[in-house]
């Protein structure tokens, strides 16, 4: 909390100079001011932590994106498969030369189908997120909004969905629909919009009483104004600390799913690793499960860092208040 | 000189929840004339705040009618809406929560021209800094946020943004009750400053009586929605009529130690009654200490006692 203690002095110092400028009106002062959001990166970038996090997260992208482009043969390796071979037998162990973490049943490399895996782990995160938030704003925002029944619906609808076990619901979802990664998406987005659904919620209900939306209203803006202006920006935070976490909730959703069975056969999943690993590792093959493990450890505990902090970048209330707690 | 505003008969309920209902203004009726400041005073929840929104039109009212202008604002065309939107602004309480915080001042101040007129980049610019000046800021203050403000920076800035359209009708709800004492007086300087420079006419919504009686022409005392009193500021704090308006002003201290210790106070007893299930009669008549029978079943009304000097007490109605 150094960090914290400096950043606080730093500007407390900057405001007196500041109020001295004011004062005397002589001191030339700053053109432009610090906005809360880059107030926010300035936190976010003085915090190690979430910048070695952001680090890894970085990493794992760009070896997703250049794995995927088919170069160092990672693809091909990944997906090597002879057709006309029967032989599923073809385990390689950690450590041998060109396989550093082995091979598994089919001659393919598990390192390489481990970065795959990073690719569906994106994908999934990327694609879950970019489902859920328009489903939680939409109607978290219509609920606070308009209160009254359509708020009732809404939150009624909410305790519905929490109340369902969410992994039951997205089983029987991608039964019904059919297995694909857009299926999973959508059934994570269907779950998972509640969280963030009832943030919106309570930040529109605030916002439509607070003093600077009826000054913006006694002004004449319209509802569209209003909400563009004065509260969406103020909702974003939650928005993107949100997106954040729950591509962790995603990634370890994955796992369970292909653990019973729902996978997607023949895609270099994470979860699909570790499911075939169940029945090798009775036979003392590891290495289906020490390299999905080790990648999904990392950026999962990088992806919950960076949330973590990039949450208390954008809300120093929050994280004042758990200062003052602890 | 004329009315600007002619309030009549007002009354603005809220509906709390299974068919209650809180009357929040009950009736209230006055005039505010042109250039002039009225003061609404009163102790917390009577009412103040809500009258002040209903008269910028941010809450519909359930009765009665306000005439701005010599027309009836119910009744105001979509052109008509915009002139008043224009004319009749209003600054808010606590200047913590009346700034968006992630929007610059420039931004903030503009807001009322963005609106309204259609102004170039630099037009927009020229508007703000003049703005700022006027409210004694000064043009460097244009990029930067509240956060990085005073309490009194900040109101001025919700000064400014209020002046941003040009109105002629301004809504103060309580500006000063939120800064310190030694930034109240700036305020309240800077506010009559610019009703001298623009000729406006303000309403100064404050529960600080010696404050009103500064910078207020008339006074209008309200309890628990309702009007119980209405005069001239020295009339009213010379000559005080009802027994509320007499308690509230011997709560002001006196900055004499002697005098403070030996002066009758009149001390009102009891809490404020819930607006909601109000009593029947005077709504004073639990707190009273010159209670009568007629109090508790018949609602006073207000009655002109001497020219500009109306009251409503059982005290003085004719028998």
């Amino acid at each position: 909390m150094s960090g914290g203690i400096v950043d606080k002095g730093r500007e407390g110092g900057a405001s007196a100079a500041r109020g001295a400028a004011a004062i005397g009106g002589a001191t030339r002062g700053r053109e432009r001011g610090m906005s809360p959001f880059r107030l926010s990166m300035r936190r976010l970038a003085r915090d190690r932590s979430a910048m070695a996090a952001a680090a890894i997260i970085t990493a794992f992208i760009a070896t997703a994106l250049v794995a995927g482009t088919g170069a160092f043969g990672i693809k091909e390796a990944a997906t090597v498969f002879d057709e006309n071979s029967l032989d599923t037998m073809r385990y390689l162990p950690v450590g041998t030369e060109g396989h550093v973490l082995g091979t598994d049943g089919f001659g393919r490399d598990v390192l390489a189908r481990s970065i795959m895996g990073i690719r569906t782990a994106l994908y999934l995160g990327y694609l879950a997120g970019l489902m859920t938030v328009p489903i939680a704003l939409l109607l978290g925002a219509v609920a606070g909004w308009y209160g009254g029944l359509v708020d009732d619906a809404v939150t009624w609808l909410m305790s519905v969905v929490v109340a369902v076990p969410g992994i039951l619901l997205i089983m029987s979802l991608i039964q019904i629909v059919g297995k694909s990664f857009t299926t999973m998406a959508f059934a994570f987005a269907v779950t998972g919009w509640v969280g963030l659904a009832r943030v919106v919620r309570g930040a529109f209900l605030q916002a439509r009483e607070s003093e600077y939306v009826l000054a913006a209203r006694a002004l004449g803006a319209g509802d569209a104004r209003i909400v563009f202006r004065h509260v969406l920006p103020n909702v974003f935070h939650f928005v993107t600390v949100n997106f954040v976490l729950q591509f962790v909730g995603v990634v370890k959703s994955e796992v369970f799913l292909a653990f019973v069975g729902l996978t997607l056969v023949g895609e270099a999943t994470w979860g699909s690793m570790i499911d075939s690993a169940r029945s090798e590792v009775s036979s003392g093959r590891w290495q289906n499960l020490i390299g999905p493990t080790l990648f999904m450890g990392i950026f999962l505990m990088a992806m919950t860092v960076f949330g973590d902090s990039l949450r208390d970048a954008l809300d120093p209330k929050l994280k004042n208040a758990e200062e003052v707690r602890s | 000189m004329a009315d600007l505003i002619q309030i009549q008969d007002l009354k603005k309920n809220f509906h709390v929840g299974t068919g209650r209902v809180l009357k929040a203004i009950d009736g209230v009726s006055f005039s505010i004339r042109e250039g002039e400041t009225f003061g609404l005073v009163g102790e917390s929840g009577c009412g103040k705040t809500t009258t002040g929104r209903v008269l910028v039109r941010l809450y519909q009212p359930s009765g009665g009618k306000i005439v701005y202008k010599g027309k009836d604002t119910s009744t105001l065309s979509k052109d008509e809406s915009k002139e008043f939107c224009r004319d009749v602004q209003m600054i808010f309480q606590d200047p913590y929560a009346s700034l968006n915080p992630r929007m610059s001042v420039e931004d903030i101040v503009a807001e009322g021209l963005d609106i309204h007129m259609k102004l170039t980049r630099a037009a927009r610019r020229a508007a703000v800094h003049e703005l700022l000046e006027l409210v004694g800021l000064n043009k460097e203050h244009a990029g930067r946020f509240p956060h990085e403000f005073s309490g009194g920076q900040r109101q001025r800035i919700g000064i400014a943004r209020a002046l941003a359209s040009k109105p002629r009708f301004l809504i103060c709800d309580e500006p000063i009750s939120a800064l310190d004492v030694s930034i109240q007086a700036q305020i309240v300087n800077l506010l009559m400053r610019i009703q001298k420079e623009l000729g406006l006419t303000y309403l100064f919504i404050a529960h600080d009586l010696s404050m009103v009686k500064y910078i207020s022409d008339r006074v209008g005392v309200m309890y628990l929605g309702s009007l119980v009193e209405v005069a001239d500021s020295k009339d009213l704090y010379a000559n005080p009529m009802h027994p509320y308006t007499r308690a509230l002003l011997s709560a002001i201290p006196i900055p004499d130690p002697d005098l403070e210790a030996t002066r009758q106070r009149e001390k009102l007893q009891g809490e404020i009654p819930s607006p909601i299930n109000a009593p029947p009669g005077c709504k004073f008549s639990k707190r009273c200490p010159h209670v009568m029978d007629v109090c508790t079943k018949v609602m006073p009304e207000m009655i002109e006692l001497a020219p500009g000097h109306t009251c409503a007490c059982h005290l003085y109605t004719k028998k």
